[in-house]
């Protein structure tokens, strides 16, 4: 058997690039540090579904979070980082994180290793340069209405996303610096209330660049 | 499924030479460069010139974050329209009414959502 012995050795070089980035995603004291190696974390994710032939959920998974939710992420940092705060453990005990951790991880894995789904899959893996015209197929027959709904929420997403990154439309249009924005921005910006974009979140300035 | 995985074979080594690239040029201009001779002059970010006052990290437009999350729910519908791409043909004859019309109406939906971000001028940089 080539491929007993084949692999685990694939599967434990990735698990362990993974559950170590995630580790340090987690402990990391600068933040920079920790987006990055939550993008390890995402490509061990993703080379974890190619190693089980889910080529498709593999790029997606590449596609989506190498791609994009680590942008989002990095731009997330960015903008809250003149918000730094003294880091305060909300919790006395390790142990209280500890459980927590348990109960949430429990909560998952027990619904997923229970349901009667799991026993419905086939032991072997289907034919791999097939999965995406079979996720193609389902789609557009059989999963037709829950992909319109998918636009849906999407949809509302954009919208939400516009909305509140763009609060405060109605200041934009005013060419005159506002009090509120003048003693906001102070002399970290000298950009016009124009176009400094105020949005719910902790930069209540912005600057150009 | 070992050869699966042994496919993405030349990716893993594309990876390790761009890793080793980076890494062996910091390398090799710690080894050639000359350590020692640092100053404090020599580390400010402008050796010559103004000397730099206040925090180094300016704050940044809202409008990066915007950006960001347009890219990502963007990226989401390509992720869905990929499979329905690959399978259009084959598919086009069997069930015409739901390939063309499923995705026509999916991207309907979506081309609202569109229409209201460039309507708010979310596209829109400079304003």
């Amino acid at each position: 058997m080539r491929m007993l012995s084949d692999i685990p050795i694939a599967f434990l070089m990735i698990a362990a690039v993974t559950l170590v980035s995630a580790v340090c995603a987690m402990s990391l004291r600068n933040l920079v540090h920790c987006g990055l190696c939550l993008v390890l974390t995402f490509v061990g994710l993703a080379a974890t579904y190619l190693h089980l032939s889910a080529e498709f959920v593999g790029f997606a998974q590449v596609l989506v979070y190498v791609g994009a939710v680590a942008i989002l992420i990095v731009f997330t940092i960015l903008l809250t980082r003149n918000a730094e705060v003294t880091l305060s453990p909300v919790s006395q005990s390790s142990l209280v994180g500890l459980g927590i951790a348990i109960a949430v991880c429990g909560s998952l894995v027990l619904p997923l290793v229970t349901s009667p789904s799991l026993r419905r899959l086939p032991a072997q893996s289907l034919a791999p340069d097939a999965q995406v015209q079979r996720i193609g197929e389902k789609l557009m027959a059989q999963y037709v209405i829950p992909l319109e709904a998918l636009a849906l929420v999407l949809t509302a997403a954009m919208i939400g996303a516009v909305v509140i990154a763009m609060r405060d439309d109605p200041e934009r249009n005013d060419p005159s610096p506002s009090p509120q924005n003048q003693k906001d921005t102070g002399s970290v910006s000298n950009s016009p209330a124009g176009t400094a974009l105020n949005s719910s979140s902790s930069t209540s300035s912005s600057q150009r660049p | 499924m070992q050869s699966q995985l042994s496919q993405y074979l030349p990716v893993l080594m594309f990876l390790m030479v761009t890793i080793g690239f980076a890494v062996g040029t910091l390398a090799f201009s710690v080894i050639a460069g000359k350590v020692g001779r640092r100053t404090r002059t020599k580390d400010i970010p402008y050796e010559c010139g103004m000397v730099p006052e206040g925090p180094g990290n300016a704050r940044l437009s809202v409008k990066f974050f915007l950006v960001a999350l347009l890219f990502v729910l963007f990226d989401i519908e390509v992720v869905f329209m990929y499979p329905w791409a690959v399978t259009y043909k084959e598919l086009l004859a069997k069930h015409f009414a739901s390939v063309v019309g499923g995705m026509l109406s999916f991207m309907g939906i979506l081309f609202v959502g569109y229409l209201y971000a460039l309507k708010k001028k979310a596209f829109d940089w400079k304003s």
